[in-house]
């Protein structure tokens, strides 16, 4: 079976920027049984962007550049990002430690500039990132499941408040 | 490590020439090695003529796309993201290879030095900008601390309350040297009011030549260089909020 682009948008004239609007779409997103459909049909191609939500987003070719952040849900690119940041070294992971502890230390002692201040904020977001990426998933199941027992415990208490 | 290295970034490079109309076909003839040796990587190549001179080249099977015409070479990181349906279940995402953002930027610079190879006969064709862009999504956990409280001083300074949604570039002039400017382009797109569109962020550094400088294979690539360099110190420093001396 053949895949063809959902939709690439073309040219931006006049653009000031770099790409000088002359670019494929950055990610270019393929869906066989949408291709399929519209060849059997003639329907326009229906795009199910999330997984999280059954909403379908329709993506026509004429999408302005604005509308790109929307061509795949943000918890997809978050798995990616994921995949991404698990190519990180562990040597990078023990040198961000070591930066973090240091920069900790000397807060608590001598205190901190402004500038080290920023750094230690950045420090533990990236380690933050490095931790979620390691076990990012499962507690998103795990957060998952418990919202799925609240629901569950609401409902079980509804129903025994009826009767 | 850059802050972008751990998240989907998707890198590229732009070159604006300043062609010589009399080398323009020679300049289109001497592409075709260049094809050639892309041929030889990618069995799929979509090759597409651009309006008099110039082609536009992609792969589904590459992760990256190139624009090259008598006005610019650009090369820019791509990701196929493969749809597939599945019965009874949500549809399954295929995707390719994922590459770091430096991994993608090293085969950016391979492609380069084999475009410049291919056109070293062309003689007078000039440039007067280099481009180093990055393109990035992300969910609102992800943003780095720098691209927070720039958000948040968005709204704050000038307008007193929070960004709820924007769709906005700004331009930034960086450092003006006796032969060139550099100046930054800065594009964030997000609606709160939708969460799961994320957070879109372009940013487009580039250094501008008052006089065109000559196309000389080796140069060009070095200058290059040197424009990555300093194009992703100035990417990481917006990423930590690091404009700041004290």
């Amino acid at each position: 079976m053949t895949t063809e682009p959902v939709f690439q948008y073309s040219s931006r004239d006049g653009s000031i920027d770099s790409l000088e609007g002359e670019l494929d779409r950055k990610i270019r997103l393929y869906d066989r049984k949408a291709l399929d459909l519209e060849k059997e049909t003639g329907e326009p191609r229906t795009l199910f962007a999330s997984e999280r939500d059954d909403k379908p987003e329709k993506l026509t070719a004429e999408e302005p550049f604005a509308s790109l952040r929307r061509d795949i849900s943000v918890y997809r690119i978050k798995d990616i990002n994921r995949l991404i940041t698990r190519k990180i070294s562990p040597k990078v992971k023990q040198d961000l430690t070591e930066e973090r502890n240091l920069l900790a230390r000397k807060k608590f002692g001598d205190g901190l500039s402004n500038k080290e201040e920023r750094r230690l904020a950045y420090v533990r977001w990236q380690l933050d990132r490095i931790d979620d990426a390691e076990d990012g998933e499962m507690l998103d199941y795990l957060d998952k499941v418990a919202d799925e027992h609240e629901k569950f415990a609401k409902e079980i208490s509804t129903f025994l408040n009826k009767l | 490590m850059f802050w972008f290295e751990g998240l989907l970034s998707l890198p590229g490079i732009g070159i604006r020439l300043k062609p010589s109309f009399k080398e323009v076909s020679a300049f289109e003839n001497s592409l075709g090695y260049f094809l050639d040796y892309l041929s030889e990587e990618y069995d799929d190549l979509i090759i597409n003529k651009k309006k008099m001179w110039g082609y536009s080249i992609s792969s589904k099977n590459s992760n990256f796309a190139f624009a090259i015409d008598r006005k610019n070479i650009v090369i820019h990181s791509v990701y196929s993201i493969t749809q597939e349906s599945q019965p009874g279940k949500p549809p399954k995402f295929v995707i390719p290879e994922i590459r770091t953002c430096s991994e993608l930027v090293e085969k950016i610079f391979e492609y380069l030095k084999n475009i410049f190879e291919a056109i070293k006969d062309v003689k007078e064709f000039k440039y007067d900008r280099i481009g180093i862009f990055i393109e990035t999504n992300l969910d609102e956990e992800s943003l780095p601390p720098g691209i927070v409280s720039w958000i948040e001083n968005l709204g704050k300074i000038f307008l007193k309350g929070e960004v709820i949604t924007t769709s906005s570039t700004y331009t930034i002039k960086l450092n003006k040297a006796d032969e060139y400017l550099d100046q930054c382009h800065h594009f964030i797109d997000f609606d709160q009011s939708s969460p799961e569109s994320g957070y879109h962020l372009k940013l487009d550094w580039q250094r501008i030549y008052d006089t065109p400088v000559s196309l000389e294979y080796k140069k060009v690539l070095h200058a290059i260089a040197g424009c990555k360099e300093e194009a992703f110190t100035y990417f990481q420093k917006f990423g930590e909020g690091d404009f700041y001396d004290d």
